[in-house]
């Protein structure tokens, strides 16, 4: 069995969708047993206090939750990409075999995360993408870093930070970035479409 | 699986389809496959040519179709789009009349590697899956993703579901408003809507040459 880190960026301006999303993964957490690590990056250290009270309500005992400390006029794209390198560090650290990203604001089936697996052992891909679909433009397939499992291959040779010796100048269009250099580095990823239904992306 | 390899040609694309049809000859050799090509040249000279690098190739089981479509008040791009749509189209009908499995849609500027089409076969029967499309990196943007219908392999189940354009009065639609603009996410739209899925991949067939000259 794969030893999976879920490992998530929040900030309190999605609470509106906070508990429904942990009471999903608890759902998940009892069809595939995996760590989970939540990084909060809203201000101050209040909103920590309120999702240990949903976890509590929950049932989910097993979490840990950081913080970043990150000035709130900084760009999202900067928020989520230090979130991530904070995850990404703690996967290496704990030597998990992948990490499954799955952002706070998307309900999925309860055996994603084991079809994931299978379909990642099947074609030793390095990363498999299911498609959520956009929360802004309807009927638009979106197949990035929301819902997706990444193994241990990608995460020790790329991280999340810009890096002056790399051509990445922004800290917008990450996740291409990230694919890409999986590629270069010789690996391979799916993006699977239709598969794993249905995902609900909340925005209310 | 029986499989068509079908590809739109035309007379523009003459860089590069001696390199290409000697692949097509090497793919044929891995993995058994019908061979149609949907000309949409002026005049039928270029099929002649055609013919003569099949022959230099040792391709025997191959058809050529030929099609116009000619309109002075359209823009041009569109009816390029227009003419690659209705080959699409054709290639689709022609799948499904012929009682294939799976289209192998493969444009004629890409080269890849012999095992592709078995490699691809052996994906879609193992997981089901009713479409697999293959990055094939953009041919004018280096660096970009490219997972149009360059280098795909499309179940019959897929192209029962979904069309490429509409017929009216029995035969395929030649007016430029119920073309999609080559917009291959339209067609994974449609697919996804009938119940269906696909997948892309990126990485696993290489490599993959998308010529310009």
């Amino acid at each position: 069995m794969m030893k999976i880190l879920i490992g998530t960026p929040i900030n309190e301006i999605k609470d509106y969708c906070m508990v429904r999303w942990l009471e999903n993964v608890s759902k998940l957490l009892k069809q595939y047993p995996a760590d989970f690590l939540l990084v909060d990056n809203s201000p101050g250290l209040e909103y920590i206090s309120k999702v240990k009270g949903y976890c509590k309500k929950i049932g989910i005992k097993s979490y840990q939750i950081e913080h970043l400390i990150i000035n709130q006029h900084q760009p999202v794209a900067e928020h989520i990409g230090r979130s991530r390198e904070i995850i990404r560090q703690y996967f290496l650290a704990h030597h998990y075999d992948a990490w499954f990203s799955w952002e706070s604001d998307q309900i999925i089936p309860v055996n994603t995360l084991s079809k994931l697996v299978e379909i990642m052992k099947a074609g030793d891909y390095k990363m498999v993408h299911p498609n959520a679909w956009s929360r802004e433009v309807q009927n638009e397939p979106d197949a990035d870093f929301g819902v997706c499992l990444i193994s241990k291959w990608c995460l020790e040779k790329y991280g999340f930070l810009l890096d002056g010796l790399d051509a990445r100048r922004s800290w917008h269009g990450g996740e291409a970035w990230f694919k890409k250099q999986v590629l270069k580095g010789g690996g391979s990823f799916i993006e699977i479409y239709g598969i794993i239904n249905p995902i609900y992306h909340l925005k209310k | 699986m029986r499989v068509l390899i079908g590809t739109p040609i035309h007379e523009l694309k003459d860089y590069c389809m001696e390199k290409w049809l000697k692949n097509v000859a090497k793919v044929q050799k891995q993995y058994r496959a019908d061979l149609l090509m949907i000309d949409n040249s002026k005049g039928t000279t270029y099929i002649e040519k055609v013919e003569g690098y099949c022959k230099k190739f040792g391709i025997t089981n191959f058809a050529l179709d030929h099609f116009e479509i000619e309109s002075e008040n359209v823009d041009v791009s569109q009816l390029r789009s227009m003419r690659v749509e209705y080959a699409q189209e054709m290639i689709r009908q022609a799948t499904l009349k012929g009682g294939y499995d799976a289209w192998f849609s493969w444009e004629c500027d890409q080269i890849i590697p012999s095992n592709s089409l078995k490699k691809l076969s052996e994906m879609m029967q193992l997981e089901n899956y009713m479409m697999i499309v293959v990055n094939s990196w953009s041919r004018l943007i280096p660096n970009t993703f490219n997972a149009n219908m360059g280098v795909t392999l499309i179940s019959r189940q897929a192209l029962q579901n979904a069309r490429f354009l509409p017929e009216k009065n029995g035969e395929i639609s030649r007016n430029i408003a119920d073309g999609y603009d080559v917009d291959e996410t339209m067609f994974k739209k449609r697919i996804l809507k009938s119940g269906g899925n696909y997948i892309e991949i990126y990485g696993v067939i290489k490599p993959i040459y998308h010529l310009t000259k």
